[in-house]
């Protein structure tokens, strides 16, 4: 319903860099904070270290360490209740860690002095009063960071909303509030952004301009964090993953890396599956399981293998395919429910599903999932 | 502060992400933040800076005040409760009660009410609307902001105390109890309820950040105004613990005003005048108010925002 229509005229990045032109606040801000011994390196760089998080008997997050480094897009994986939330959260001191600490450019979010300047946040498209107009937001908060009035409307420009500022925002669609809050973490014109789950909301089309504005963003050299429990929608746009489970880390480095053993699959369709496994069993392949169509996956062997063992045991094909160990595989195993993080450090921990459905797992934060608090 | 009137679709491309001529790739030798003196080192500001960084916050309240409409649609009914009681009280028995008394009823009884419960309402509705994120990320700090707050909060109850008293006025002139002029006393109590009131909306604030659940903040505050004080003070008085109503919050707000409306008049004889006098119990008052803000901070400061 949104006036937006998600349209996207992208031929290339679509980050504005004359709104950086603009840099009157910055230049007093200089004067002021030469003298300071308390500043922050300005690196860009998120370090989490040693966090552990737990509501009540809840342990959203536990010892969780990793390191954001600027110019590229880190991706935050991990599925719902991991504790992608409660981390975010962490970072920009809106949560208090029970114990380790997470810091931005060297120093705790509460030290950064001007923290909306250094970073900029998209958490949650639901932190709007509906009777407010969108520039009225913006203002607000323009007011609080210290820019000018003129960024309110460079920062609508950027995300598309210009010609909808004086619109209510109750009477914004879910993809347009997405972009609001896109417009109110930019308008320090922050060297940082942390997204929470950015893509709910946003059409195929804003999903595609998020991106190339992720990735413009990053490559002029600053940070991006960006959580999303759906590896495909970040897939294109992060250089570097972290990737937890039930508020404990199981992978952390390049994208491209996050390939699995290496071992090649395949999938194979023939007349008679009991007698080809049993073949392949004959030539040492053992890691075979059956699939529901009546098929085969072999792990460990080629096409060719399968093939020619088949037509030695005179088992017919219908189908023969290999597969990469896909990243959304190796995804879906690594954040599988059954997964154990850490499971052989942790003895005697539990070994089978916990105790009913998925909902019962820690819960970091249903932010984002609520409805509209009217 | 916007133009309502502005046409949701701009003639030409529908909402372009952004006009074509904007789609530039960035600047890498412009942008690039790691060039030298290209990003600002920030800094803990100190000083004259913070000072700055809190006018930030108290303009960034201001306009949170007047985007909604919260603060007109509640002083609305504070002025008619003052017009209303002071037209009835003026016209009710002129002898028995001076028009000061009337105004301080008026005042600290009803229209009181409306402005600790716009305190509440406009520090709430930041939970309510989750907008409290983005208020508390923007911000150098949860305490300053939950002051700054406070301090707008402030300033809308004074401007209810002046509506109010000027109401309150209105009222009692139709009345017919004003045929001798205003009376010194009535424009005082007028005055100090500028100051209660003020007070009122920043103790709404604090209480508000404690609790954090509008509907629970609002009912807390109006059950125990109306309510939990009178027959707290009044179980105190049966016991003969003696009389402690003035030194609770909303008998101490009442006390200064009835106490200063009720000085060297024959009501106020008549009615036998409390024991504290009236600038006592305004700084009682302002007492708790300041507390009610300070422990509203210490809790938002420790609280996990989700």
């Amino acid at each position: 319903m949104g006036a937006v229509n998600g349209r996207n005229t992208h031929d290339g990045s679509t980050y504005d860099p004359r709104a950086r032109d603009n840099r009157a606040y910055d230049t007093r801000a200089h004067d002021t904070r030469a003298h300071d011994s308390r500043s922050h390196d300005g690196s860009g760089r998120i370090v989490v270290r040693n966090l552990t998080k737990r509501f009540g008997p809840v342990e959203a997050v536990r010892d969780l360490s990793f390191t954001v480094e600027p110019g590229r897009v880190t991706g935050f994986l991990g599925p719902n209740g991991a504790g992608k939330t409660t981390t975010l959260r962490a970072a920009l001191g809106l949560v208090i860690p029970t114990a380790g600490e997470v810091t931005i450019n060297g120093v705790r979010y509460d030290q950064l002095g001007h923290p909306a300047r250094v970073v900029g946040a998209l958490l949650d498209s639901q932190g709007f009063h509906r009777a407010r107009r969108a520039r009225a937001h913006l203002k607000i908060y323009a007011a609080a960071i210290g820019v000018p009035d003129t960024r309110v409307d460079e920062v609508l420009t950027v995300v598309g909303l210009h010609g909808d500022g004086d619109r209510k925002v109750g009477g914004y669609s879910l993809g347009m509030r997405q972009r609001l809050s896109l417009a109110t973490a930019l308008l320090g014109d922050p060297r940082i952004l942390v997204l929470d789950e950015p893509g709910s909301g946003l059409d195929p089309q804003g999903v595609a301009w998020l991106r190339e504005f992720l990735r413009a963003f990053a490559a002029t050299g600053r940070t991006v964090l960006v959580s999303s429990h759906q590896l495909a929608e970040v897939a294109q746009t992060v250089d570097h993953v972290v990737i937890i489970n039930k508020g404990r880390q199981v992978y952390e480095g390049r994208l491209d890396q996050l390939q699995g053993d290496g071992r090649p699959k395949v999938r194979v369709l023939s007349s008679d599956a009991t007698r080809l496994a049993t073949a392949l069993a004959g030539q040492g392949v053992t890691d075979i399981q059956s699939t529901p169509d009546g098929g085969l996956t072999v792990t460990g062997a080629s096409a060719t293998t399968v093939g020619d063992t088949a037509l030695a045991a005179g088992v017919a094909i219908y189908g023969l395919t290999q597969e990469r160990a896909d990243l959304e595989r190796q995804f879906l195993e690594l954040t599988d429910a059954r997964y154990q993080p850490g499971a052989s450090a942790s003895a005697g921990g539990p070994t089978g599903q916990p105790p009913g459905p998925p909902a019962a797992q820690p819960a970091g934060h249903p932010a984002g999932q609520d409805g509209p608090l009217a | 502060m916007t133009s309502p009137q502005h046409p949701p679709n701009p003639p030409g491309p529908v909402n372009p992400i952004a006009p074509v001529s904007d789609y530039q790739h960035p600047d890498p030798t412009r942008a690039d933040p790691n060039r030298p003196g290209a990003d600002r080192p920030g800094t803990r500001p100190a000083g004259p800076e913070m000072l700055g960084q809190f006018v930030a916050l108290l303009r960034s309240e201001l306009r949170k005040t007047y985007s909604t409409a919260a603060w007109w649609a509640l002083l609305i009914p504070a002025a008619l409760l003052s017009l209303l009681v002071n037209l009835a009280t003026g016209q009710g028995n002129g002898l028995a009660f001076s028009p000061g008394l009337g105004m301080a009823l008026a005042l600290g009884s009803f229209s009181s009410k409306l402005a600790v419960v716009y305190g509440v309402v406009c520090a709430s509705s930041e939970f309510r609307h989750r907008t409290i994120t983005t208020s508390f990320l923007t911000a150098p700090g949860r305490a300053q902001l939950i002051v700054a707050k406070a301090v707008v909060a402030g300033l809308v109850g004074a401007v209810y105390g002046a509506v109010s008293g000027i109401a309150g006025i209105l009222g009692a002139m139709f009345a017919g109890g004003l045929s001798g002029g205003v009376p010194e006393n009535l424009l005082a109590v007028c005055a100090v309820a500028v100051l209660t009131f003020a007070l009122w909306g920043a103790l709404g604030v604090g209480v508000a950040t404690m609790m954090s659940s509008q509907l629970a903040a609002i009912v807390a505050v109006l059950v125990y105004l109306l309510l939990v004080e009178q027959v707290v003070s009044g179980l105190v008085s049966l016991g003969g613990w003696g009389q402690i109503e003035s030194y609770m919050p909303g008998g101490a707000a009442n006390t200064a005003l009835t106490e200063l409306a009720s000085e060297g008049t024959l009501a106020g004889t008549l009615l036998g005048g409390g024991t504290t006098p009236w600038w006592l119990a305004l700084l009682i008052f302002a007492g708790y108010a300041v507390l009610a803000v300070l422990a509203g901070a210490a809790i938002a400061q420790r609280r996990d925002v989700t």
